[in-house]
């Protein structure tokens, strides 16, 4: 492998101390937050999910220093072989792989096990990058039935799963792509006017299961069910609350105690902030911002068009798992298993989000043309 | 591929417009956040209080409490509970399957409760007006009542194990096991204190806390077992326990005092073989009229006060003057009945003083003279030296709540009035348990134990299988003092039992080592007027112990209010049963057991016939020989009133008639107390004034003189500080 040194002077290390902060702090919120489940004490769970995330992160900056060392754009010329490799597991993933929260989305490896899904997301985002760089105006009708297709392809196997919350991701993501690329208005309108229309259909034909039309329900009055259907929404808003300006600590609060459940995944964001408090929060989220405002100006200067997607669909995905994850634990939006991107526990989800930022580092270093 | 990017204006609009969403994003994110976590935050903690406390939980049963043989103290009685689901219910109730009336009334006669009262228990919403998820309709039911709604097979209505606390005993051993509340937690004594081993995990049911919010069903409420609690196994001796509180009961009435205490433990150990206090109250039952007065009777006296016990402090400040050499058996100790320390003259309790003391002497007399004078000797940083040693102003960490720590002046405000005072036991203040772990250390060689009342805790798993998870080991806390100091001591405190101020614990053929102490109770930082504190603190054997006793009597009546005849006789009660109990035969050894000279009064017998006479010169050991002829006593010699040694041969005459110009003999009524002074001269139908208050110091008319029946005696009595 070889590498201009001076690729290096490009790198925004601001971005990368950001995302070792938030993964840092993730890491001691999930330490608390399973210290939380298991009440009699530290336990070996505690030290087990701490040192997991500790080694899935470890193995992320290896895997996100070797993408960095590879030029995105021979990255996005296997985009075949990388399209196929995760619609192949998103297939392996039905016929074998085994069942969590309702959905068959886990390959096991041994005492680990990976989300194909999260991998599905990258490569879906540089696939759709290299064809649109490649087309001259997406709204052609051609262009966009075929980009139609492959989105559709992976979100199908997603919903045959089922992860609802998963393709809502995919979702956003393309349309924020298609936006970026200049998608026509009249497509944009029409796809809102279509949506309402698949909303009422979906809500009238009960297409959805119950539950999911209940957390729908909730989200907009939780306090009208507190034992009911409004249980999580209410005890992640009261966990947040209790946290107040300073936080408690490590080892105080609510969360202690099993009764917020995905506390040190989906939830997390709720023990943050009780343990953190207010003070805590606007750190995270200004490390947040610092990556997205940071990837938007990396975005701009970029010297070709793939980077240029391949950022906008990044960052479009980040902003919707941080607006989504910790919208619904302040009410802002519906409960759904949307993990919080470097701060949630789990190996795929981190890993996804390492490689993300990687593949923005390495449209940033070699944004200049390279002159001889 | 590397094409210049397209930079047609639409895709730099949306770029700006990208940034506007990031923005806006951030801007409703922070803002809603901030709303959430500082305005709305009270709110919702509420409703989280609210929340929680409408969950159900299930009581793990609570261990027992058991004495050291494994008697059970106190018990967790098997009753039900009934709670009711509310989901299930208004499902069954939609479904017209049943309704909430129905429900009421097939409960209301097994409960016992009114159908309205159920009704609206089903009915109940939270404040905000959000329905309930469960409800409790009643506890503590028995177990045939359960039953008989588990036969029902009502929908959402559940029967499941709920603990009551027992104390098989009532009043036994009340202060120390404590009671419980409403709750099921202690809520004093060792109920509070081993409350978390005790009471195990409780159980919950919970509304909705499905821990995967991705298969939330609804119906069904959480379920978490309860764990049950821990078996306490205590020190105690149940036997030596009721013995101790059957002697107190009798000391409250006997000496009419407010308050009387106890503790026995073992030196060797530190574990209290009993502790009690009287009165007390039924654990069972542990309110009974005002709140305030039930909460004071639930108090140990033993450990939850500090009082100033008076002259058994004596025996620390002779600990000292022993083991730092400071004293010899040729030492001789002058009371003058006072003695002057800086430009004060302090009076001994004797007025007229003690005369020429052995050190051991001014034990046995509790000579305060002679203790100022071992204060100036052994000096005040010594003395310190020596309660700190013995714990004193120190808890002694005994695993009861509300330990107090005693009271002891800081040394810097210590002047020569204020050590002559401390050396003979004024202005410290102690804990009973306090005080009777630093006399165990005396018996116990010098080594001062830490006092335990918990042996061990047991734990029973679901197969009945019994494991001890916690032992307690006897812990050390320090050498007070030397072994030798230790033996000298208890030697000179045999002595005091033997022949001084304790002789009426005395027990013939039994080694018991103590000391007596009366003080005035501290009101308000002064010294109460007829208020006073008798306490006797005893060892037995003396040689070896195998326990430690002290006794304290609050406010005896303060007609007899003397330790030496209060707290003294009743502790000899005590060891008489604790003798029997242990199996302790009387020693008969000729060096070891110290015979002592006895007097004792000749009674009045004359006008009765033989075999009378005979029994009562038999109670009151003394031998006779009969002279003349008659059935009826007519004289005798020497005359009632005078004090004879025990077994002493007296002679009676014999008449036909009554003698009725009987002489008397003027008793010696010095040291005895107002009512034995009494009854004395009743028996002899002597008249009899007093003059002061305390014990016999003086009369008018001298011991021995034969005076008339009916003559008048004056007496003066006067206060024994001792």
């Amino acid at each position: 492998m070889i590498i201009n040194k001076k690729l290096f002077k490009n790198i925004d290390y601001s971005i990368i101390f950001s995302m070792i902060c938030i993964t840092v702090l993730g890491i001691i919120t999930i330490g608390s937050a399973t210290l939380a489940i298991t009440s009699d004490g530290i336990s070996m769970s505690v030290l087990k999910t701490t040192v997991f995330q500790i080694v899935y992160f470890i193995v992320s900056l290896i895997i996100g220093f070797f993408i960095l060392m590879v030029d995105y754009n021979t990255i996005g010329s296997y985009y075949k072989i990388l399209y196929a490799g995760s619609i192949f597991l998103l297939i392996v993933v039905l016929a074998v792989g085994s069942v969590r929260n309702n959905a068959k989305s886990w390959l096991g490896i041994g005492p680990f096990g990976i989300q194909p899904s999260e991998f599905a997301k990258i490569t879906t985002i540089i696939t759709l990058s290299k064809l649109m760089e490649d087309m001259d105006n997406i709204n052609k009708p051609k262009n966009l039935i075929k980009l139609i297709i492959v989105s559709i392809i992976p979100m199908g196997l997603i919903q045959l799963q089922p992860d609802t919350g998963t393709n809502l991701i995919f979702f956003v993501t393309i349309i924020g792509m298609l936006f970026m690329a200049g998608l026509d208005l009249k497509f944009i309108y029409g796809g809102a006017i279509a949506a309402i229309i698949s909303v009422v259909g979906i809500w009238k034909l009960n297409i959805l299961k119950p539950y999911q039309k209940d957390r729908i329900l909730v989200f907009f009055r939780p306090e009208m069910d507190k034992l009911g259907k409004g249980y999580n929404a209410l005890l992640a808003k009261t966990a947040i609350a209790s946290g107040k300006f300073f936080g408690t600590g490590w080892a105080g609060g609510l969360t202690n105690g099993k009764f917020i459940p995905e506390s040190h995944t989906d939830f997390i964001f709720c023990v943050f902030a009780e343990k953190w408090g207010f003070l805590g929060a606007m750190l995270l989220f200004a490390l947040y911002l610092n990556i997205i405002y940071k990837s938007i100006r990396i975005a701009n200067t970029s010297k070709d068009k793939f980077g240029f997607y391949m950022i906008m669909g990044i960052i479009t995905m980040f902003l919707f798992q941080i607006l989504q994850n910790i919208g619904m634990d302040i009410g802002l939006m519906p409960i759904t298993g949307i993990t919080l991107p470097l701060v949630s526990y789990g190996g795929s989800s981190l890993l996804t989000s390492i490689i993300s930022i990687a593949l923005i580092l390495n449209v940033g270093m070699r944004r200049q043309k390279i002159n001889f | 591929m590397n094409t210049e990017p397209k930079t047609n204006i639409t895709v730099k609009k949306r770029i700006v417009l990208i940034l506007l969403v990031v923005f806006f994003i951030q801007t409703i994110i922070v803002g809603r956040y901030a709303y959430v976590q500082i305005i709305w935050s009270p709110q919702l903690q509420k409703w989280a209080v609210e929340q929680w406390t409408n969950d159900i939980r299930i009581s793990a049963r609570r261990g027992n409490i058991l004495d050291r043989n494994g008697n059970p103290l106190a018990v967790s009685g098997n009753v039900e509970r009934v709670d009711a689901f509310l989901k299930d219910i208004n499902d069954k109730e939609k479904s017209k399957k049943i309704t909430k009336e129905e429900i009421a009334e097939k409960l209301s006669p097994i409960l016992n409760m009114s159908k309205e009262s159920i009704l609206s228990k089903l009915n109940k919403r939270m404040s905000n007006g959000a329905p309930v998820a469960c409800v409790t309709i009643a506890r503590r039911i028995e177990k045939e009542q359960g039953n008989k709604i588990r036969e029902l097979k009502l929908p959402g209505i559940i029967v499941s194990e709920d603990t009551k606390r027992y104390y098989p005993n009532g009043n036994f051993l009340s202060q120390v096991l404590g009671s419980t509340n409403i709750d099921g937690d202690g809520r004093s004594g060792i109920e509070l204190q081993y409350n978390n081993d005790l009471k195990g995990v409780e159980g919950r049911y919970m509304g909705e806390t499905d821990a995967y919010h991705r298969e939330l069903p609804y119906k069904i409420a959480n379920y978490y077992p309860p764990k049950n609690g821990n078996d306490v196994v205590l020190t105690i001796d149940q036997y030596l326990q009721y013995y101790t509180e059957k002697a107190l009961e009798r000391g409250l009435a006997e000496y009419k005092a407010k308050q009387v205490s106890a503790i026995i433990m073992d030196p060797k150990t530190g574990e209290i073989l009993a502790m009690a206090s009287k009165p007390d109250f039924d654990p069972n039952n542990p309110v009974k009229g005002s709140v305030e007065e039930s909460v004071k009777l639930w108090k140990n006296r033993t450990v939850n006060y500090n009082f100033e016990p008076g002259s058994i402090l004596k025996v620390i400040t002779a600990a000292a003057a022993i083991n730092e050499n400071l004293v010899s058996d040729s030492d001789r100790f002058v009371c003058n009945g006072s003695y002057k320390v800086a430009d004060r003259i302090i009076h001994c309790w004797r007025r007229q003083g003690h005369g020429v003391q052995t050190f051991q002497q001014i034990l046995q007399n509790s000579c305060n003279v002679g203790f100022m004078i071992l204060g100036e000797r052994i000096g005040k940083d010594r003395l310190y030296k020596y309660y700190n040693a013995f714990g004193l102003g120190k808890k002694t960490n005994i695993d009861l709540p509300g330990e107090e720590k005693g009271i002891i002046r800081p040394i810097e405000k210590v002047g020569k009035v204020e050590l002559a005072t401390e050396a003979f036991g004024q202005g410290i203040s102690v804990t009973s348990i306090q005080y009777l772990a630093a006399f165990a250390a005396v018996a116990n060689d010098g080594k001062l134990m830490e006092p335990h009342i918990v042996k061990k805790i047991l734990n029973t798993d679901e197969n009945g299988n019994t494991s001890v998870i916690k032992e307690i080991q006897p812990k050390v806390v320090r050498q007070a003092i030397s072994v030798q100091s230790a033996k000298k001591l208890r030697e000179i405190l045999e002595s005091v039992v033997t022949y001084g101020a304790a002789k009426r614990a005395y027990i013939e053929g039994y080694h018991i080592g103590g000391k007596t102490g009366t003080a005035q109770v501290v009101e308000n930082g002064h010294y109460a007027q007829g208020k006073y504190i008798s306490s006797f603190a005893a060892m037995a054997p003396a040689n070896d112990p195998r326990f430690v006793m002290i006794l304290s009597i609050d406010e005896p009546d303060p007609s007899n209010y003397y330790s030496g005849s209060t707290a003294a006789p009743l502790a000899k009660t005590l060891f008489e049963d604790i003798f029997r109990y242990y199996d302790m035969q009387p020693d008969t050894g000729k060096d070891s057991s110290p015979k002592v000279v006895r007097e004792v009064v000749i009674p009045e017998v004359r006008g009765l016939n033989v075999e009378e006479a005979g029994l009562i010169l038999k109670k009151n050991k003394i031998d006779y020989e009969i002279e003349g002829n008659g059935n009826i006593i007519y004289d005798m010699s020497p005359k009632p009133g005078i004090s004879v040694i025990e077994n002493t041969k007296i002679t009676l005459y014999l008449g036909v008639e009554k003698n009725n110009n009987a002489m008397v003999a003027v008793p010696d009524f010095k040291g005895m107390t107002k009512k034995e002074i009494d009854d004395l001269a009743k028996s002899l139908e002597l008249n009899i004034s007093f003059m002061g208050d305390g014990i016999g110091a003086s009369q008018d008319i001298s011991p021995k003189t034969e005076v008339k029946k009916g003559t008048l005696i004056k007496i003066i009595l006067e206060q024994p500080e001792d």
